[in-house]
């Protein structure tokens, strides 16, 4: 009995000491997919554009170099910005020649954003959001940003001329749009499921600009920089129209996504005065007639202090004032857009849908020809 | 089992005449007599020199001896030994040559006289022993400053120092055929559990070797389970923190010739207790206790973690942090699961050197190993700076371990966790850390669990292991020990 259950312990020790010494000995191949970090060169960023050919042109950003020289626009060592492009028929095919450009994997498990140029958005993001969600290393919260009047390589191209990192800088932003509400995120897979769903979706818009100083002259390298400019609204995967940015706090509002502004407004004897405006909430609701809806009422509450004025400015809670004016109006003609353009981006239909779970149902399916048509009432009221 | 002949067995049994005892101890240079001749009956004292404090015997067994008056026969002569003649404060008497010669090897005279069938063993131990004092590696500020010794004697009386209660019992016996070793098993009387004292006292009177010398000797042969790298039994050298053991209901151990206390059964909680946990604040002591558990954590999984997020889930890293390893292990030919396991296997390797080496030498090596060659094999580009920071912060948080056993079995486990993450990443470490549990979750220790208080969910389980909560809210000894006493305190 004793040596049965010697010769079983054995028996189950050789192959478990053949699969160590296996490994031991460097049999990398026996590992499935072994990978070593430093044969990954980490993407952060990544550009998509339509190319003349009609194909997909990719633009891969990041901070290290080390590809080899015919891959494009190899950087130094160090920490300098990697950048690389090619093109190919579709995004996959350039991903995959992109693979022989360098002598590292092209690794997108840590791209952080996806930047579509123009021409790309317009023609359709289909095949984009589909290689997003089906490649295993992309994220699928990935963020998407639509280039405004440019291609994502050449803003990728300008943040590497400027040593800056897009995706750093696109961080930062998102951090920003906490405080200032000026823009919002879209990740891969929301916008994949509004698409879906046969909505319309909201993706942030960037622009390049001039850089302040640089018309100056005081450097030459330091020329443009990109800053969110509002959003870009897809309906049915295609770029179909843009938001300004300066109606892009109240589209925000009217989404729920509002968290936070400083704006300026003029107090009584016409100085300009800072308000902070947070703690805002909108709320939907319908009127009814004979089964119908009549009119739509749009609710806002927000909480307004003086962020800088100067003393005596005017009577007591005046900014409460300006800033309910300011943001009905802006309300206004955001929402005013966004029914011009036929396309719920703003979600109304979903928070009715919440509020008259029942009423609201047989109008679900045509609601961006109803609303067209409806009456809109917006409250706003300040909260003490 | 192989039968056990020892020596002489034949002649153990027998009368112990003086013959008999010159020829069991012949060749042995350390064995002495002297010869008297006490009104006319030939009277002999043996001993081993070195054993024995000469003064001793000269003054208090010898010089009584020469002033006695003849008293007939040999035996009227002893006798006259037993009811007080001589001034040894420990006699007995002593009928077979086996019985005599276990009492001259620890520390005793034997007198025989004349042709008669029976002698005297007066205890004179006398030999050298090193004072008491503060034991090295449990040292702390705020605390008792005796430590155990390597004399038995010496560690019953400091135990019993501490304890001092009639109800504490000290049951001795001899293990080893050769080394006949002293073993005193100690309990409080109507407290601790009697099948735990049974239990002890049970494993140690079957115990069958040839030498008790090492700690290792008992812990491995008294041990529940064999197939563990975990102890299975609190050990220290602290008079106080053995004491804290057997007053709160565990049966200690004290061995001859150790300058260690054990007690049974050891948990996995009551190892991370460090000796300092009840002279500090319970605020102070609970958040390092976590921290230990902590640093325990990272001792053993670090390593593993780091592979597995290099070698197998590169995604899962911040991408600020996976570009400063890519960076660091730019130009390392070695793959990643070479260069963490040669680590370890570097690491081990000083720590070896420095235990052989004498202590300042040792320290020495483990700088200039440590720095020295650590620096040299990053500038070289044989690892990278970050699996050597990685490696240096899974020892420094090995070393906070107040157990150096379980800190040895942390390491063992360390290294199976590493090999089981280099092919399979986070799985292996899952896989390696489910069997880790499952192993200690079989562990018992004198029938109670290795994971006590862990293993039911109960008060004990922050009070005692995770946190140390403030005595006075400690009313009620272990659950697990099964006391009789189960309050502490009012």
């Amino acid at each position: 009995m004793k040596r049965f259950f010697y010769t079983r312990r054995a028996a189950a020790l050789v192959p478990a000491a053949v699969f160590l010494a296996a490994l031991c000995c460097g049999c990398g191949k026996l590992i499935p997919s072994a990978r070593e970090i430093n044969d990954f060169q980490l993407i952060t960023a990544v550009g998509m554009d339509r190319h003349e050919d009609g194909g997909v042109t990719l633009t891969l950003s990041s901070k290290k170099g080390g590809t080899s020289a015919s891959g494009g626009a190899a950087a130094d060592a160090g920490s300098a910005p990697f950048l690389l492009s090619h093109h190919a028929a579709t995004a996959a095919l350039a991903f995959q020649d992109m693979e022989s450009l360098t002598d590292k994997h092209i690794f997108l498990g840590h791209t952080r954003c996806f930047l579509i140029g123009e021409s790309l958005a317009r023609d359709g993001l289909r095949s984009c959001l589909d290689y997003i969600m089906r490649d295993m290393d992309v994220r699928p919260d990935v963020r998407l940003y639509i280039v405004k009047s440019r291609s994502a390589g050449e803003l990728l191209a300008e943040a590497s001329d400027n040593e800056e990192f897009a995706a750093d800088r696109l961080k930062s932003m998102e951090l920003d749009a906490r405080r200032a509400s000026n823009t919002d995120i879209a990740s891969a897979l929301d916008i994949a499921a509004a698409m879906e769903g046969g909505g319309a979706a909201l993706i942030p818009a960037l622009t390049l600009k001039a850089r302040e100083g640089a018309a100056s002259g005081d450097t030459d390298k330091r020329r443009l920089t990109f800053d969110p400019d509002g959003f870009a609204v897809i309906r049915e995967h295609r770029l179909t129209d843009y938001i300004d940015a300066a109606d892009a706090p109240f589209v925000n509002l009217l989404r729920g996504r509002f968290y936070n502004a400083v704006v300026e407004v003029e107090d009584a004897r016409g100085a300009a005065a800072a308000l902070h405006i947070s703690r805002v909430k909108r709320s939907y609701s319908l009127e009814w007639e004979n089964g119908a809806p009549s009119r739509l009422n749009i609710g806002v509450t927000f909480h307004s202090e003086i962020g800088q004025s100067r003393p005596e400015s005017g009577h007591e809670g005046w900014h409460k004032y300006a800033a309910a004016r300011l943001i009905r109006d802006g309300v206004g003609r955001a929402f005013d857009a966004a029914r011009e353009s036929g396309a719920d981006y703003l979600g109304t239909a979903a928070a009715l849908d919440m509020r008259h779970p029942f009423r609201f149902a047989p109008y679900r399916d045509g609601w961006d020809d109803i609303i067209s048509g409806l009456e809109v009432e917006i409250r706003v009221c300040s909260k003490e | 089992m192989i039968p056990y002949h020892p020596p002489d067995a034949g002649s153990r049994g027998e009368a112990p005449g003086a013959g008999l005892i010159k020829d069991m101890f012949r060749d042995a240079a350390d064995f002495a007599y002297r010869e008297l001749n006490i009104g006319g009956a030939a009277v002999t004292l043996f001993y081993i020199d070195g054993l024995v404090s000469s003064q001793f015997v000269a003054d208090e067994i010898i010089k009584p001896l020469c002033l006695t008056e003849s008293r007939g026969s040999p035996e009227a002569l002893l006798s006259a030994l037993w009811d007080g003649v001589v001034f040894g404060h420990s006699v007995k008497r002593r009928d077979t040559l086996g019985e005599t010669a276990d009492d001259m090897l620890a520390g005793s005279v034997a007198v025989t006289a004349g042709g008669a069938p029976w002698c005297l063993t007066f205890e004179a131990k006398g030999f050298p022993s090193r004072g008491v004092s503060e034991p090295g590696g449990e040292s702390i500020f705020k605390g008792a400053k005796d430590g155990f010794i390597e004399n038995l004697r010496t560690n019953t009386a400091l135990v019993r120092r501490k304890i001092k209660n009639p109800a504490l019992r000290f049951f001795e016996t001899t293990v080893g055929r050769q080394t006949q070793t002293a073993v005193s098993v100690v309990w409080i009387e109507g407290l601790t559990d009697p099948a735990l004292v049974d239990s002890v006292r049970g494993r140690l009177e079957a115990l069958d070797i040839d030498a008790l010398l090492y700690a290792s000797q008992l812990e491995e042969r008294v041990a529940d389970n064999k197939w563990t790298a975990f102890p299975q039994m609190l050990a220290s050298e602290r008079a106080d923190r053995f004491a804290h053991y057997v007053s709160a209901g565990r049966v200690g151990i004290l061995i001859d010739g150790l300058p260690i206390g054990y007690a049974a059964p050891g948990t996995f909680a009551e190892l991370l207790r460090a000796p300092e946990d009840y002279s500090q604040n319970y605020l102070m002591a609970s958040v390092v206790t976590l921290l230990r558990y902590a640093c325990l954590l990272i001792s053993l999984t670090l390593p593993a973690f780091y592979l597995s997020l290099v070698c197998r889930h590169q995604e899962i890293i911040p991408t600020a942090l996976a570009q400063s390893i890519i960076a660091a292990k730019q130009d390392v030919p070695l793959m990643g699961a070479f260069e963490v396991l040669g680590m370890l296997a570097a690491f081990e390797i000083l720590l070896e050197a420095g235990m052989r080496l004498p202590k300042p030498i040792g320290q020495t090596v483990s700088i200039v190993g440590a720095l020295v060659v650590g620096q040299a094999a990053v500038e070289a580009k044989f690892v990278s700076p970050a699996v050597v920071i990685v490696i240096a912060m899974t020892g420094i948080a090995g070393f906070t371990s107040p157990n150096q056993d379980l800190s040895a079995a942390i390491r063992v486990w360390r290294i199976a966790l590493t090999v089981l993450a280099a092919p399979l990443g986070l799985f292996g470490l899952c896989i390696g850390c489910v069997w880790l549990l499952f192993h200690l979750t079989g562990v018992e220790s004198f029938g109670v669990s290795y994971l006590s208080p862990f293993e039911r969910s109960s008060r004990d389980t922050l009070t005692r292991a995770l946190f140390r909560a403030p005595l006075r809210l400690n009313r009620f000894r272990e659950r697990a020990l099964n006391t009789l006493n189960k309050r502490n305190q009012p």
